[in-house]
């Protein structure tokens, strides 16, 4: 930090000499190309724009030295440009405010390898929306598609003159490469193309097809209308441009078309391998998105704002920034603004938070937890630190009834809706809110509906009392055709909320005379029991309503009807058949795939889910738009204070620090 | 003697084979493997790997091969090249996982079994011989709390007071400004002061452990008729005390360094978790939930070795310390 800002001095210095001096040599001879760059990058910049450095002060220095090319031929012919706007809303930050270089940002992460906040602030998807939504999709690390009137031919424009990380330019063999090579090599992908690529996005969709039309033009056609695609590759499931775009350059020397396997013999050695290229390949040399943060990938190409750098210290990853990174702010000045991201290794997931009240952390958000507020408010003085509440990207707590676990009884109740209905109508969501969520989540009226997210007992007796579940036991529960009526609610504690508002809906169920069993199990043998069809009900979550990009209606009948599901994936092969209602839900979701993600046809079909939702009720959503915890520094910028607390992370590199 | 050590040493084989067994399977017990925690642990952060890509995974790491085949691959790996297979966790070779993390657990572990026992023999030899004075009660006293408070307890309470009242975070090894820097002399110290708290409350627990057993055994040895024989052939207290009971109550404290072995290389799991700090034990149990297996493998392998070697080493000493012993089990 010191030697950096002493640097940068030197830099400003010089520039100012270079400008004032009237092309003076006094200026050293080295700086002129620095000083030149910006004012050729920066036509739009109104500023005066000899005076401020269009490139951190390390890279001018290094283009100084000639260890670096000069900005322009690092960028691309048209850059991207961030303003207010672009990554986030100008609504979620209004404060919007082109910023200054330099900084480190502390964080921390708990897994072995892997740092979440770090992998979300680097990604690069191959299109982007504002606050991570599909709504006025552009072009990210390409430059700007086209769809044909019928949704299935997708043009698409990489930006001339983009760079991997290592300078090399990015074209579209890069992608012919990650096609035909990777996708198209049966050791590397057995099955082919991954469900992305294939039309209505199902492993068992009809392939898309690839044309190169030239260095940086190419098109990808569906034998069917899909205009989910362009949702495909903005950002759900958090892919990255990996998907299309690897280093060709790189990777084909690791390739058994390109490379005799001789030539990869010391290192397939090295790792106890013999012919086995493709576990090399895979293993080792590929580095998909989300293997940002392993060390690996140390100076892999990528495109993202800073690279992954050796790290003397174990456990600590470092991140600089890309010096070909292809974001300017609206000034014109190469992005990121921070120098340097740096993540500790901590042992457990408790002790990330240690570090925030000990102030040693500048941004965080995974590993953060609503329970933890008060905490992190009465340490924000001292740590220089302050606790934004935005919104989780998820629901937090759904309540599943699987409506296809074997048993017949408990088939014919949960099947009918009225049992759904009254379930709903006992839960007493405002109690539920205050204590687990300390007020911070709102009821679900966009999933449940005004109607049934009401706390209203007696409604809900009459309704059970209507399906003809009068009979009780000895303690008041509830029977059906004479024998006892337990529910067993299984879950995995993905997330600290799930076990206490499952132990408040028991609770609560109990007012009307269902016995309903929470247990807790290992989240391996949960994933096991779902897709077995072996779990009556659980609790989980669910993408937000909100978040257009992830959310899907079929999606939850993984755990409200297994077997339905099951027939669905397999073309009616395997499974039962589901109810017309549930074909609908499969019908609407395909019609949204098939629709331009973002459109007006798209949008109503989404508001067709929500109020499928609502009539059919088939999860009982506990509570919407809960808010989430990030910690951010005091002095640092451009930080949402609205929205997606995950969006905020992922627009990294328009952060600064405010010096 | 050589025979006995030649034959415990070929006892090991067998056993090492039996415990191997044994780690592989009860690791492959529970329900999943290693790539379905790895997709549960995408899936929390929001990344969707379809099961394509799963079974893709799987296939890759060779997950999808029965157990028994896995098994053998991992052994001859050990036993023909030193090779104990790959960390999926950590994305590199399991020995470079170990390697990394051995340096620094192998300092504070010896660091704090000096520390306990600088600390613990003079205040067991002084408790012992002055019984039921002032310091024998306070020495006594803090034994019982360093034996009978938990670790991890008082690292949390010692974290918080450094951080409190000195300001001073004593999470992880180093402060959050040397995180990125090379190596230098102010890292080097600044290293140092983050040791001093690990050292003090691991040592602190087998400190307290010592003090007791080292006071047990003296006050025994002390009433024994040698040490009157002794005293009234005119020897010093002082050469007295020195040149046999604290000898003979040193035994029991020496001949558990076989069991401190394993001890040494894991290092203390909750302490180390609590402070952050990088050794093997957080890395054992780390491995073990993740299903990481042929990591969780490797290191009960070599726990059991070292628990097998050091207690060879103990009967070693012993037969070495005490005649009795030596005829006893060679006589044969």
């Amino acid at each position: 930090m010191g030697k950096l800002k002493f640097l940068s001095v030197l830099v400003v210095l010089a520039m100012l000499l270079a400008a004032c001096g009237g092309g003076a040599p006094a200026a050293p001879p080295a700086d002129a190309p620095a000083a030149d760059a910006p004012a050729a990058e920066a036509p739009a910049a109104a500023a005066p724009s000899g005076e401020v450095a269009m490139e951190a002060p390390a890279l001018a220095e290094a283009v100084a030295a000639g260890t670096l090319p000069a900005l322009e031929e690092r960028l691309p012919a048209v850059p991207f440009v961030v303003g207010p706007g672009v990554l986030l809303s100008e609504a979620n930050v209004p404060n919007w405010a082109p910023g200054q270089y330099g900084g480190t940002l502390n964080t921390a992460h708990s897994v072995a390898d892997w740092a979440p906040d770090v992998f979300v602030m680097l990604n690069e998807p191959l299109l982007q929306a504002p606050d991570l939504s599909v709504q006025g999709i552009q072009g990210n690390v390409l430059e700007s598609f086209e769809v044909s009137d019928d949704n299935t031919v997708f043009t698409f424009k990489m930006r001339e003159g983009l760079k991997w990380s290592d300078g090399e330019p990015v074209t579209t063999e890069d992608v012919r490469f990650t096609w035909e090579n990777i996708y198209g090599n049966e050791k590397l992908y057995p099955s082919g193309l991954p469900a992305r690529f294939r039309t209505g996005f199902t492993p068992a969709g009809d392939p898309m097809t690839l044309d190169i039309i030239d260095d940086y033009n190419f098109t990808l056609t569906s034998s069917a209308p899909y205009g989910g695609f362009l949702r495909n590759i903005t950002i759900e499931g958090w892919n990255g441009y990996t998907e299309l775009i690897n280093p060709a350059h790189v990777l084909k020397k690791w390739h058994i078309d390109f490379t005799p396997i001789e030539d990869m013999k010391a290192e397939l050695e090295a790792n106890n391998l013999t012919e086995e290229w493709w576990t090399l390949f895979n293993q080792q040399k590929r580095c998909q998105s989300w293997d940002v943060t392993r060390a690996r990938c140390i100076g892999y190409p990528t495109l993202t704002p800073w690279v992954s750098v050796a790290s003397e210290t174990p456990g600590v990853m470092i991140f600089d920034r890309n010096p070909y990174y292809f974001k300017v702010d609206t000034e014109g000045k190469q992005l990121p603004y921070i120098d340097r991201i740096v993540s500790v290794q901590v042992e457990d997931v408790e002790m990330v938070n240690q570090r925030v009240l000990n102030g040693d952390v500048d941004f965080l958000r995974e590993s953060t937890a609503l329970v933890k507020v008060p905490l992190y408010k009465e340490n924000e003085a001292k740590g220089g630190f302050r606790t934004v509440l935005t919104d989780m990207h998820v629901d937090s707590s759904n309540l599943f009834l699987n409506q296809t676990f074997e048993d017949e009884t408990w088939r014919k109740v949960s099947q009918d809706i009225r049992f759904r209905q009254a379930l709903s109508l006992a839960i007493n969501r405002d109690e539920i809110i205050e204590s687990v969520y300390y007020g911070f989540a709102e009821k679900p009226l966009v999933s449940v509906g005004e109607e049934f997210s009401q706390y209203d007992v007696a409604k809900a007796n009459a309704l059970l009392d209507e399906m003809g579940m009068t009979e009780r036991d000895a303690n008041g529960m509830r029977m059906v055709d004479g024998k006892p009526f337990s529910i067993l609610l299984e879950h995995g504690a993905h997330a600290p909320d799930l076990e206490p508002v499952a132990e408040l809906v028991s609770e609560q169920l109990k007012e009307i005379g269902i016995d309903l069993q929470v247990k807790r199990i290992d989240p391996n043998l949960w994933t096991q029991r779902q897709d077995a069809n072996e779990l009556q009900a659980t609790m989980f979550w669910s993408h937000d309503q909100g978040w257009d990009s992830d959310y899907s209606g079929s999606d939850s009948f993984r755990r409200t009807g297994r077997a339905w599901a099951l027939w669905h994936e397999t073309n009616g092969a395997e499974g039962e058949e589901p109810p017309q209602w549930v074909k609908d839900m499969y019908d609407l979701d395909a019609a949204r795939w098939s629709s331009v993600s973002g459109s007006d046809e798209f949008n109503k079909l989404k508001e067709d889910t929500f109020a499928w939702a609502r009539t059919n009720l088939p999860v009982i959503t506990i509570v919407e738009k809960v808010k989430y915890p990030m910690i951010a520094a005091q002095n640092l910028r451009n930080v949402a204070d609205a929205g997606y607390a995950i969006a905020s992370n992922f627009a990294g590199e328009q952060l600064w620090f405010e010096q | 003697m050589l025979v006995y050590i030649i034959r415990r040493l070929l006892m090991l084989i067998p056993i090492l084979l039996l415990v191997s067994f044994i780690a592989f399977f009860v690791i492959e017990l529970p329900p999943g493997d290693w790539v379905t925690t790895y997709v549960s642990q995408l899936r929390a952060s929001g990344i969707e790997l379809s099961s394509q890509e799963a079974q893709r995974l799987s296939q890759l790491y060779g997950l999808d091969q029965p157990s028994y085949i896995r098994y053998f691959k991992w052994i001859e790996g050990i036993v023909l090249r030193g090779d104990f297979g790959w960390s999926f966790q950590w994305g590199k070779p399991v020995g470079e996982v170990i390697a990394e993390r051995l340096p620094i657990t192998l300092t504070i572990s010896l660091l704090a079994l000096v520390f306990s026992w600088l600390v613990a023999i003079p205040i067991g030899i002084y408790s012992a011989t002055h019984q039921y004075s002032l310091v024998d009660y306070l020495a006594t006293f803090i034994g019982f709390i360093g034996l009978a408070t938990p670790g991890f307890l008082l690292a949390m309470i010692l974290a918080w007071a450094a951080n409190q009242y000195f300001g001073f975070s004593a999470l992880g090894l180093y402060s959050t400004e040397f995180l990125d820097k090379p190596w230098s002399m102010a890292k080097a110290i600044d290293m140092l002061k983050h040791l001093i708290l690990p050292l003090i409350i691991i040592g602190m627990a087998s400190a307290g452990s010592t003090i007791r057993v080292l006071r047990g055994n003296l006050l025994d040895e002390l009433k024994k008729q040698y040490v009157v024989t002794a005293r009234a052939k005119g020897l010093s207290e002082m050469q007295l005390l020195f040149k046999y009971p604290v000898r003979l109550a040193l035994n029991p404290v020496f001949s558990t360094i076989g069991w401190l072995l394993p001890a040494i290389f894991a290092g203390e799991v909750l302490i180390s978790i609590v402070l952050s700090v990088p050794s093997i034990g957080p890395l054992l149990l780390r491995s073990t939930l993740a299903q990481d297996m042929y990591l969780t493998g490797s290191i009960v392998l070599i726990l059991s070795a070292l628990t097998i070697v050091g207690s060879l080493i103990s009967d070693i000493y012993l037969a070495w310390a005490d005649p009795r012993i030596r005829y006893g089990g060679l006589s044969k």
